[in-house]
């Protein structure tokens, strides 16, 4: 995904603001280095790394309060751009996964938000991409804010982006229930395409106030602000005019459960979108459903679930394969630099694998009760791009203890890291410092999870079939492109012909076969919209 | 506030906790509830849904979502667990409880009825 232009602008901007602080250091640094306040030297020497602890909270500007994650006072003290930069070099040396790939640059001959960029592997993966495709951060104060779990500010719309520039498309993939979206006279649903924003031509308009208009419409960051839209819905000749404003949503992580009867039995049907905590009480009473239907076949729907809690994924792969498949073996195991082979770095604990639990969590229901169980030893996933992380983690465990997944869409995103974000003066640095590995030791799938007969570029094949996402349809519908061809290919049916990664605009105009990116957040720095 | 908790907890014996739901919701207990997790979470800002601890007793907060460059959530792999809140009713109070530090915030500006 290309970077928003107003994000390499602000890039720039960071930049300039940088190097006028380092001037003086980098004259410092000539003229022999210097201590810092807790004495460590931050004089350059190719290949020594002093403790990061040494260096830490040494800051171009303090921070003074209380931090709201420690409710503590802010360590910060005076210190400098370089400083900040000694800090991430050797914190970087310590817990980043792949350290050893990391060039030794000097910290005084960059700002500090470039200096970080540096800080990863130039390595690439098999399909050409580059290794490390998750080096970013946030600010703080934005990163520690909390939420009701599931509950953000929106219209309860999950929007898509087909197509980010001109000419652009932009359709709902599904909608909350009880949202603004859904309200009487909007009535939002899958397939509708946005035509314009606030009077804004969302396909064709190209200048900056027209973009910034978009954005601001299709994606409000707070509650209460009311936008106008032209809708195009599915089947209709012509647009209708919808008023939102947004509310703060609580999302329904799990929705459509079902089942349908085939020539293969009776086959369950669930939508589950976010590893979120409330997402635990909806995924047991799902399951629990299934299984009292004595359903004999699952299609798991992951096409828009990004991941969260690992515990949860476990917790629904269990619930997939039952004890029999899963007693006494490995979900997922973590695995950090070969600094730290039996203890976690950041905990201090010791590493001990995550098992498939057998009961549940606590995370929105009691904790320590036994789960349902539909004992399957197979399970069909429908994914995209969107797939990640947890949600890869199922389909990886799953293979790992030997039942069969099926996968019918489009390659997974390719995330087997995590991280331990980490403050320093006030920026919230995410470099990748662990890999998640099935029982069976493998967790390489850098470039995702495909299909069988994906044609371009895939990552880990899985036996099933290539479909591009199906917005003329219903999620959960027999019909929908993936759904019906899972239900096909359960059947015994071969794979339709083998979807592109990229749709031709023809395609994509349809709203069918297409595939997208479906942002989660409303937070502005991600959005793709383009000039 | 501390001796006003300590005459509160020795209430508890003759007034066992009850699960509880917000009666009537209005924009001051809403404020109330927001400002008092944000406080027994050392002051972190907090989103709420205008319907918190209306339907549930249970109140589960977690780090709000933030995407990553390819619009995926920042971690996807989350190890931790959300903090849990639970609403009760004690001696005709109204009390929010933390569950992990066991402590108990009293509620004067919120309504509450049996769950």
């Amino acid at each position: 995904m290309s970077r928003p232009a107003w994000r390499m602008i602000e890039s720039m901007a960071t930049s300039v603001r940088f190097a006028v602080a380092v001037s003086p250091l980098v004259a410092l640094v000539a003229c022999g280095g210097s201590s810092t306040p807790s004495g460590s030297s931050t004089t350059y020497t190719p290949g020594v790394f002093p403790a990061s602890s040494s260096l830490a909270a040494q800051c171009a500007s303090p921070r003074t309060g209380t931090d709201p994650t420690t409710g503590k006072a802010y360590p910060d003290v005076p210190g400098s751009s370089t400083t900040e930069n000694f800090w991430l070099r050797s914190w970087t040396n310590e817990l980043y996964l792949w350290y050893k790939e990391v060039p030794d640059i000097n910290p005084a001959s960059y700002a500090t938000a470039d200096y970080f960029n540096l800080l990863k592997t130039s390595a690439t993966t098999a399909s050409g991409n580059p290794k490390d495709k998750f080096h970013f951060t946030y600010p703080t104060p934005q990163w520690v804010a909390l939420s009701q779990s599931g509950v953000q500010a929106g219209y309860g719309a999950q929007f898509v982006v087909l197509a980010s520039s001109p000419p652009r498309l932009v359709v709902v993939a599904y909608t909350e229930p009880g949202s603004p979206a859904t309200a009487a006279g909007v009535d939002l649903s899958r397939g509708a395409q946005v035509l314009t924003v606030d009077g804004v031509d969302l396909v064709n308009a190209g200048d900056s106030a027209s973009v910034a208009t978009l954005n601001a419409g299709l994606f409000p960051s707070a509650t209460g602000s009311t936008h106008s839209f032209s809708i195009l819905d599915l089947g209709a000749s012509s647009g209708r005019t919808v008023t939102m404003t947004s509310a703060n949503v609580t999302e329904t992580p799990v929705q459509n459960v079902g089942t349908v009867h085939s020539s293969t039995g009776t086959v369950g049907y669930m939508l589950f979108n976010d590893h979120i905590a409330t997402a635990e009480a909806e995924l047991v009473s799902a399951f629990a459903q299934l299984a009292a239907a004595n359903v004999n076949d699952l299609v798991l729907d992951i096409r828009y679930n990004g991941g969260g809690y690992l515990d949860i994924a476990s917790e629904v792969a269990y619930m997939i394969a039952g004890p029999g498949a899963t007693a006494g073996k490995t979900f997922e195991k973590t695995v950090f630099n070969d600094k730290y082979p039996t203890t976690d770095p950041v905990t201090g604990q010791a590493l001990t694998p995550v098992p498939f639990h057998s009961t549940s969590q606590g995370f929105s229901g009691p904790q320590g009760q036994a789960l349902p169980a539909l004992n399957l030893s197979r399970v069909t996933v429908l994914t995209s791009g969107n797939t990640c992380s947890a949600s890869e983690s199922i389909i990886n465990s799953l293979r790992g203890a030997g039942v069969q997944v099926v996968q019918v869409g489009t390659t997974t995103c390719g995330k087997p890291y995590g991280f331990y974000p980490a403050d320093n003066c006030g920026t919230t640095y995410f470099s990748i410092q662990f890999q998640g590995v099935n029982a069976l030791g493998f967790g390489d799938y850098p470039d995702g999870f495909s299909p069988a007969n994906t044609v371009t570029s895939p990552g880990v094949t899985v036996p099933g079939c290539s479909v591009g996402d199906d917005f003329t349809h219903a999620l959960g519908d027999p019909a929908e492109a993936r759904f019906a061809t899972a239900l096909g290919y359960l059947a015994g049916a071969a794979c339709p012909a083998a979807a592109a990664v990229a749709p031709p605009p023809e395609v994509a105009r349809s709203a069918a076969s297409a595939d997208g990116i479906a942002p989660k957040s409303p937070w502005r720095e991600n959005r793709i919209y383009r000039r | 506030m501390l001796a006003g908790a300590l005459a509160f907890v020795a209430c508890r014996t003759a007034s066992p906790d009850r699960p509880a739901l917000v009666a009537d919701p209005t924009a001051e207990s809403r404020l109330e509830i927001r400002r008092t997790v944000s406080r027994a979470l050392n002051g972190a800002p907090v989103t709420l849904a205008d319907d918190a601890l209306t339907r549930d007793d249970t109140l589960v907060i977690e780090r709000a979502r933030h995407p990553s460059l390819d619009g995926t959530p920042s971690t996807g792999r989350e190890t931790g667990r959300p903090e849990r809140f639970r609403l009760v009713e004690s001696g005709g109070r109204c009390l929010l409880v933390h569950e992990a530090s066991g402590r108990r915030y009293p509620l004067t500006a919120t309504t509450c009825r049996p769950r």
